[in-house]
């Protein structure tokens, strides 16, 4: 415990709320996204330009905005998985998606699935493979 | 029976040196004093060839507003090393045109190789690296070793796929093990006998050891980076039944965030249809 807190001690308060914010964070499509959802990470252009600062509660204007500056997915606050995996997970699907996730644990097996990189691809994936299922059984 | 990369390429014969129009165009561009045109007029010798550099300027991976009718336009717009790399990219395939179809399905080779070749570009976009179309060409020659290695010893690149499935091991490691050589190796000695620059000889030869390269560590790294994602996503294949191993290091190099990746994956499924239609040999 003490070891904990003397970690706790090395971040600075700004990092420790950008860590809770990553724990905290759902990825949206732009098709997602309803009115009043809060956005989590500053939404920016593909030089890094912030567009939309965190904390802002999503509009309407807003989500015509987006699709005008052609930004594909943006995150809001909410949970842990992405928005298609969060919704399996409370489905029928948990089953399929657990089977998914052990194809591609196989499919890894020579990476560090805690690098984050491959955490990234590994989500990435399981999401694709989710939707080519949920599609092909015409859902 | 360990091989040596260098005698099985002088025993393989049945890889063409590159085409002659390549090394004259190739010549231009090296030459501080050459012009768009005149290049526009070695390119415009071969009729196939500027069909596809013409197809290739007007697709939707370059964009640009007005049509782009003349080769000369298309040099001009496109740039001269640009077209000159699109040029390798684009006519490597015609090298491997009888490969033996029940080892490999070709189509799914050169999809696997196009991707990476796209992922790489969009990579090396996101770090605003200088002539990025080159990227095409690492991700066209980057698992040409494999062809050669089908070529030469079929039944030893098969037991070594048949391995690598059976012991969860990767293939390149495996094709270490039974023939002595792996792609990568090949690869590089076949760009070398090619007599192709280094600034692609050395990521195709590290692309699985990127923190090898000495002169080109970034190509390297990206290179590898496109080839990891391609493979997650398993867009095409190329014989190995695995996500090779990530370099951190290498990921130092690329030193983009990871967030940038769905981003990254979203370019790529937009603009791959059109990539494979550009880049596939023509039947």
């Amino acid at each position: 415990m003490r070891a904990f807190l003397a970690t706790l001690l090395l971040y600075s308060p700004e990092q420790l709320s950008f860590y809770w914010t990553e724990f905290t964070l759902i990825k949206a499509k732009i098709a997602e996204l309803k009115p009043e959802m809060v956005i989590a990470r500053d939404v920016t252009d593909l030089s890094g330009c912030v567009l939309l600062p965190a904390g802002v509660k999503i509009t309407a204007k807003h989500l015509k905005i987006f699709k005008i500056w052609g930004i594909p997915d943006i995150c809001i606050e909410g949970g842990t998985e992405t928005a298609m995996t969060k919704t399996a997970i409370e489905g029928e699907n948990s089953a399929q998606l657990e089977k998914i996730k052990e194809e591609l644990k196989t499919l890894f097996c020579h990476n560090d699935l805690n690098h984050p990189v491959i955490q990234e691809l590994f989500n990435i994936c399981i999401e694709r493979k989710l939707n080519a299922s949920l599609q092909s059984q015409g859902k | 029976m360990k091989q040596d990369v260098e005698s099985i390429l002088k025993q393989s014969i049945r890889i063409a040196p590159l085409p002659v129009i390549f090394n004259r165009i190739n010549a231009a561009v090296e030459d501080p004093e050459c012009s768009f045109a005149q290049i526009a007029r070695i390119i415009s010798v071969d009729a196939a060839l500027s069909a596809r550099i013409l197809k290739l300027a007007n697709s939707s991976l370059f964009g640009f507003p007005s049509q782009i009718e003349t080769i000369t336009h298309a040099v001009t717009v496109i740039g001269m090393a640009q077209i000159r790399d699109l040029v390798l990219a684009t006519t490597v395939t015609d090298h491997f045109r009888k490969m033996p179809r029940d080892l490999i399905d070709m189509k799914s080779f050169w999809i696997h190789s196009i991707a990476c070749g796209l992922a790489s570009r969009i990579i090396a976009t996101y770090r605003h690296e200088s002539n990025v179309e080159r990227y095409y060409v690492l991700g066209m020659f980057h698992d040409l070793g494999r062809l050669v290695l089908y070529l030469n010893f079929p039944e030893q690149a098969v037991e070594a796929q048949s391995q690598a499935r059976s012991q969860e091991k990767l293939l390149f490691k495996l094709e270490q093990d039974v023939i002595g050589c792996d792609h990568a190796e090949l690869g590089g000695a076949l760009l070398k006998k090619w007599q192709l620059p280094e600034s692609l000889r050395e990521p195709v030869l590290f692309h699985h050891a990127p923190s090898q390269a000495v002169h080109f560590p970034v190509e390297a790294a990206i290179l590898h980076a496109g080839d990891l994602i391609v493979h997650a996503l398993g867009l095409g294949f190329s014989g190995d039944p695995f996500v090779p191993t990530l370099d951190p290091r290498a990921w130092e190099k690329v030193d983009l965030p990871s967030s940038l990746l769905p981003a990254i994956v979203g370019q790529m499924d937009r603009q791959l249809p059109e990539a494979v239609q550009m880049f596939s040999p023509a039947n």
